[in-house]
């Protein structure tokens, strides 16, 4: 009696720390991305529509990804808004039509992982590092980076003090 | 002796009346604006405007309670005169009301001084966005018809000696309230 009594707290223990997680293997599979700039403290949210993935993301152990979106995609709450982001002051989507993400370095510990690598957006290539959690197979994450390096919003938008520099990106799949 | 309205009340009336002036001199701003980070910044300072005058509206009914002048004679201007201040003080909380359930609906939190965000008014749907901006407009230009209404019954009665506006841009003494 003792001893089932034991066994059941152990499955229930053991229940409780490994949740059940899969690896993530897409092969160009349909991302969502969603982007938000702050403007003096308000949140202005974008889409796009359409984005792929790529790579071996484990439950444990090494990875790799990569993002490639069409920056062309870009949806968000008005239409003025979306045409002033693909205009050639913020995505230059004529010029650019794609944005990568491709990780130098993936790793996932316990369902939690984080991806260092090289964003490219408008030509122009920097580190960045994403966090996210796998679980089932799905993935979840961010990744915050700086518009600034990438010459998102030139000339009167340049300013960080109406759009701050800090762009969220929030993504699954 | 008149009796006056005290100095609270006057300093009230007067804020508010910069408050209801800014918010429809950076509203004219922002809609004259092509997309830019000036558009932005101006409609940021007319949604702040707005919220101040919100907050301030209740104090403002308070004072404006305390410091009420009783009517002594009852001519249609004086009748008249008392349902515009009612419209005012409606209009007062109605149109920024509208504004921020407008730019709620939108997807546009309202954010004062960029710090505090102004809760959600609950039972706005998404798609009423354009309904409530069409009737923020329609209450907004309704509170500036008011307000002229209310300017030149000010003025007539300045003219014919009841002195009111020298009064209420005066410091109000003891003795006079």
């Amino acid at each position: 009696m003792k001893f089932a009594m034991f066994s059941v707290v152990a499955v229930a223990l053991s229940a409780l720390s490994a949740p059940s997680m899969a690896a993530a293997v897409p092969q160009n599979q349909k991302i969502a991305v969603n982007m938000t700039l702050t403007q003096m403290g308000v949140p202005l949210k974008g889409s796009f529509q359409h984005a792929q993935v790529s790579g071996v993301i484990p439950d444990q152990g090494a990875g790799n990804v990569i993002v490639t979106l069409m920056t062309n995609s870009l949806g968000g709450v008005t239409q003025d808004a979306i045409d002033a982001g693909k205009s050639a002051s913020w995505l230059n989507t004529q010029k650019y039509p794609t944005a990568t993400f491709k990780s130098t370095s993936l790793n996932v510990n316990g369902g939690k992982g984080s991806a260092q690598g090289q964003l490219t957006i408008k030509g122009i290539t920097k580190p960045a590092i994403a966090s996210f959690t796998v679980q089932n197979g799905k993935v979840q994450g961010q990744l915050t980076f700086d518009r600034t390096q990438f010459q998102l919003g030139t000339e009167e938008w340049a300013s960080t003090t109406v759009i701050a520099a800090p762009v969220k990106i929030d993504f699954s799949f | 002796m008149v009796r006056q309205h005290g100095n609270v009340f006057k300093v009230m009336h007067w804020l508010m009346a910069l408050g209801i002036l800014g918010a429809v001199g950076t509203a004219m701003t922002f809609n004259a604006l092509g997309m830019s980070p000036l558009k932005f910044q101006v409609m940021s300072w007319h949604k702040w405007i707005g919220v101040v005058v919100l907050l301030l509206w209740v104090p403002r009914l308070i004072a404006s309670k305390k410091g009420y002048q009783a009517v002594t004679t009852q001519s249609w201007e004086d009748t008249l005169a008392h349902l515009v201040h009612l419209a005012l003080y409606g209009l007062m909380a109605v149109v920024p009301l509208l504004g921020i359930a407008m730019s709620q609906a939108k997807g546009f939190p309202v954010v004062l001084f960029g710090v505090w965000t102004v809760p959600v008014i609950p039972g706005v749907p998404s798609s009423a966005g354009e309904g409530l901006a069409e009737a923020h407009g329609i209450a907004a230009w309704t509170l500036v018809a008011l307000i002229l209404l209310h300017v030149a019954g000010a003025v007539k009665r300045q003219m014919t000696g009841e002195k009111v506006i020298s009064q209420m841009a005066s410091v109000t003494r003891k003795d006079e309230q």
